[in-house]
């Protein structure tokens, strides 16, 4: 079941969404809300769909059971209404065509409160009783009492069609959250010290969440004035002993790609959310795609380690997210969070709550004076003092166990070779995560990463035999285990919101195995879960 | 302790004569009074080099170091404040290193008041990539880079520090290690973002201490905005045969610093508890 509110842009579009989701979420049914939203502040579209069912939905489709459309740019809508559906608002064309600020001057309320109105007329076509709404708009505080008054007028003037909301809905404690929301609390209750950024859609909504939350976590998050500035005083941060992370998307992550590099030489823990969207360039800022992998994992000159995890929905956002800053402030190396528009700005329903398998820490070594920052190990993992407690060495050059800058060849070898040993211990400790999923049973095999979990797991309810691989750790690249499902399987396809599948290429180069099928879609919208289930039918057949 | 007990191991590679040698002997002199007066403890300093020539000097000082990226030592420095506000930085850069590659970051540092003593080791020319023009090199020098003369005129980086908010501004040279020693360690006392820029021959790519040695003058104290900018603006980084060269402290003021602006801690003393109970923030 789903409803379409589009309009324009300063109307209220995302606000209104959530005021229904949160309240169709508290009558027991399961909520799964897009966000879609242009390059602007003022003067186009937004719209959300939320998709509401009985059980778990992660996903949507682009045929609506109510649309409510209003403002000038959303008549492209009329199309995707579906069969029997419901259409109200304000435009020519809707089977309901209100005229809510006729009424609203009634009431002597302002234009901004036309989405009440409206939202009381959509109650109304769903014979959904208004009390949840009104409840919700609590939120609103001395706003409260105008919205109400007008989601009222909507629902009691409201004469067009009438078609029950039929779902039987369940009982259970649920949360409502975000990728953006469960990334920024998982490194908050990682211990998270620092949390330094410059904005970009969409990993902004990360910052601003971490900045809300300061005082609570007693955390601190800084915008600095560029990319640059923000990874390199990271570094120092890090030198410095604080638990620091940054974000990003990848334009943001291309300015940063020289300073990834001095953190594989200076070995200073580092985290990095990075949010993609389409590129190439500036692309389609505001809408979603996976086409940076490659560049997330090969970002940064010269040879060094890197963890790069790939969460699938909000509960494994917040787990991956602690993950990552364990294994960075445990190794000292650069871990990323890799999202997309997607997973951050969607909101989800779960029933279930995080748990964490590591805990993170600041991984400090106590130590006299003098300190070997670079000390030979057997693992390769220097025990790592704070400045301030010793004298201590960070470097972008080749150098000695005590951080000094050499260039003969035996000398370069040994701390090279210290690296890849730490590599080789980082390597085996995170075998033992759960770097892949799988779901379902049966011969045929769907190979993902990342946000499109949710419309695969909702596809496959319209499939039988199949099975699905999700990759979470795409560095270090859990090659044996990848390898195995994929000679256990029969037909194979990859599925990627990207134009190449990249993770095809990905493990053909760790594992020797090529999938030459593949489900891509690159015009920055996600799958739409009967979208994909027609295509995986295709290729299944 | 002994300025000798901030030596290294590494072998110097700088020229023979090279001025670098005057300012590392001037930064270990400062670090090693502050630490004799009970300024603060040596495990307290901390060095943040470019790259360059001048940025040997991290190999060289015995106090802790970060051997950053081409222009990037600056936001380095900005995030060691952060992540421990009680550290001094030295931020060691280069011409090039700071008035071209990281000039954003300098403007940027200056204006959010970053506490660190940035010591520019001025030279005019890059001098590691054998003697290019750089942002502060006079019009008309000839180069390989530019065979003809460098065709563009300098910066006057005295007076964008002032008009960007450095709290401390001065200018001084490797000609006088007595003067450079007493402003590095006025500098470092600095809380807020000072900037020391040091005049530095080259003697094997760029060496004009013909030119700067005459012209040279001392401030008396440390003036008024307005009278410090005129200062700045009486020597344009050319070879003006008629200007007058002052050196010392222009300016000097206190701000808010980016640290205390964003309220830092020496966090590695935070204990901190790892839990899921965020979570119920969520709940419906």
């Amino acid at each position: 079941m789903q409803i379409l509110i589009a309009g324009e842009a300063g109307q209220g579009i995302a606000k209104s969404a959530e005021l229904v989701s949160r309240d169709l979420i508290s009558r027991g049914y399961y909520v799964f809300n897009y966000r879609d939203y242009g390059s602007l502040i003022r003067g186009g579209e937004n719209f959300n769909v939320i998709r509401v069912e009985s059980r778990p939905v992660h996903s949507n489709n682009w045929t609506y059971d109510y649309a409510l459309i209003f403002g000038r740019f959303s008549a492209h809508h009329l199309d995707s209404v579906a069969r029997g559906g419901i259409s109200i608002g304000t435009l020519d064309g809707v089977q309901a065509k209100l005229s809510p600020l006729a009424a609203l001057s009634k009431l002597g309320a302002p234009r901004i409160v036309e989405n009440s109105y409206l939202l009381g007329a959509l109650y109304r076509a769903m014979d959904l009783p208004l009390d949840g709404l009104l409840k919700q708009m609590e939120g609103f505080g001395r706003h409260a009492s105008i919205n109400r008054k007008a989601a009222r007028l909507g629902y009691v003037e409201y004469t067009g069609p009438v078609k029950p909301f039929r779902l039987r809905p369940s009982k259970g404690q649920r949360y409502y959250v975000s990728g953006s929301q469960a990334v920024a609390y998982g490194a908050a209750s990682s211990g998270l010290d620092l949390y330094i950024a410059y904005p970009m859609t969409p990993a902004t909504p990360v910052l601003h969440i971490l900045a809300a939350l300061q005082e609570r976590y007693g955390l601190r998050a800084v915008q600095l004035e560029n990319e640059i500035g923000v990874v390199n005083a990271a570094l120092g941060a890090s030198f410095a002993g604080a638990m620091t992370m940054v974000g990003t998307s990848g334009g943001g992550y291309a300015l940063m790609a020289e300073t990834l590099s001095l953190q594989g030489q200076s070995e200073l823990p580092l985290t990095v959310y990075m949010a993609m969207r389409p590129g190439p360039a500036t692309g389609v800022p505001t809408y979603t795609s996976q086409g940076d992998l490659k560049f997330v994992l090969n970002a940064g000159h010269g040879e060094f380690s890197k963890v790069v995890v790939a969460p699938g929905d909000p509960v494994e956002a917040f787990e991956l997210t602690a993950e990552a800053i364990y294994f960075a402030q445990k190794y000292g190396v650069l871990s990323a969070v890799l999202s997309d528009k997607h997973l951050g700005e969607s909101q989800f329903t779960v029933a279930s709550k995080p748990a964490l398998r590591v805990k993170p820490r600041r991984f400090l070594a106590r130590s006299g004076r003098s300190y070997a920052s670079y000390r030979f190990t057997k693992d390769g993992v220097s025990p790592r003092a704070a400045l301030g407690d010793a004298i201590v060495r960070a470097t972008s050059y080749e150098h000695d166990e005590w951080g000094y800058t050499v260039e003969e060849s035996d000398r370069v070898n040994a701390m090279v070779e210290k690296r890849l040993a730490k590599a080789r211990t980082l390597e085996k400790e995170v075998s033992r995560m759960d770097t892949v999923k799988t779901y379902g049973r049966g011969d045929d095999l769907i190979v993902s990463w990342g946000s499109t979990k949710g419309a695969i797991l909702d596809a496959m309810r319209h499939l039988r035999d199949v099975r699905f691989l999700q990759v979470r750790y795409l560095r270090p690249f859990p090659s044996k285990k990848v390898a195995r499902h994929i000679d256990r399987a029969d037909r194979i396809v990859v599925v990627e919101n990207s134009a190449t599948g990249q993770i095809a290429d990905l493990i053909a180069e760790s594992t020797g195995r090529v999938i030459d099928r593949k489900i891509l879609k690159y015009d920055g919208r996600p799958f739409g879960e009967e979208e994909l289930a027609k295509q995986l039918r295709r290729v299944f057949k | 302790m002994n300025v000798s007990d901030l030596n290294t191991p590494v072998h110097n590679t700088w020229c023979p004569g090279c001025p670098n040698f005057t300012i590392l002997a001037a930064a270990k002199q400062a670090v090693t009074e502050l630490v004799n007066s009970k300024f603060a403890r040596l495990e307290d300093f901390v060095s943040v080099a470019g790259i360059g020539c001048h940025a040997k000097i991290y190999d060289y000082i015995g106090i802790s170091g970060f051997y950053g990226l081409h222009g990037r030592a600056v936001p380095v420095a900005n995030g060691i404040t952060l992540g421990n506000p009680n550290m001094h930085v030295l931020t060691f850069v280069g011409d090039g290193d700071l008035y071209a590659e990281g000039i954003s970051h300098f403007i940027h540092a200056a204006r959010m008041n970053a506490n660190q003593a940035v010591f520019v080791h001025n030279n005019k020319v890059y001098a590691l990539t054998t003697g290019q023009f750089t942002p502060t090199t006079e019009k008309g020098f000839k180069c390989r880079s530019a065979p003809e003369g460098n065709p563009i005129q300098p910066l006057n980086p005295i007076a964008l520090a002032l008009e960007a908010g450095a709290t401390f501004v001065a200018r001084e040279s490797t000609l006088d290690m007595k003067s450079l020693v007493r402003t590095m360690k006025a500098a470092i006392k600095h809380r807020g973002f000072a900037l020391v820029d040091i005049l530095q021959p080259c003697l094997s790519f760029h060496n004009f201490t013909d030119y700067v040695s005459p012209r040279i003058y001392r401030l008396k104290a440390p003036l008024g905005f307005d009278d410090a900018l005129k200062k700045a603006h009486e020597w344009d980084y050319s070879l003006d045969p008629k200007a007058k060269i002052p050196v010392g402290v222009f300016y000097r003021a206190r701000r808010r610093t980016l640290d205390e602006a964003f309220g830092a801690r020496e966090w590695k003393g935070v204990r901190r508890t790892v839990s899921v109970s965020g979570w119920s923030d969520f709940k419906v």
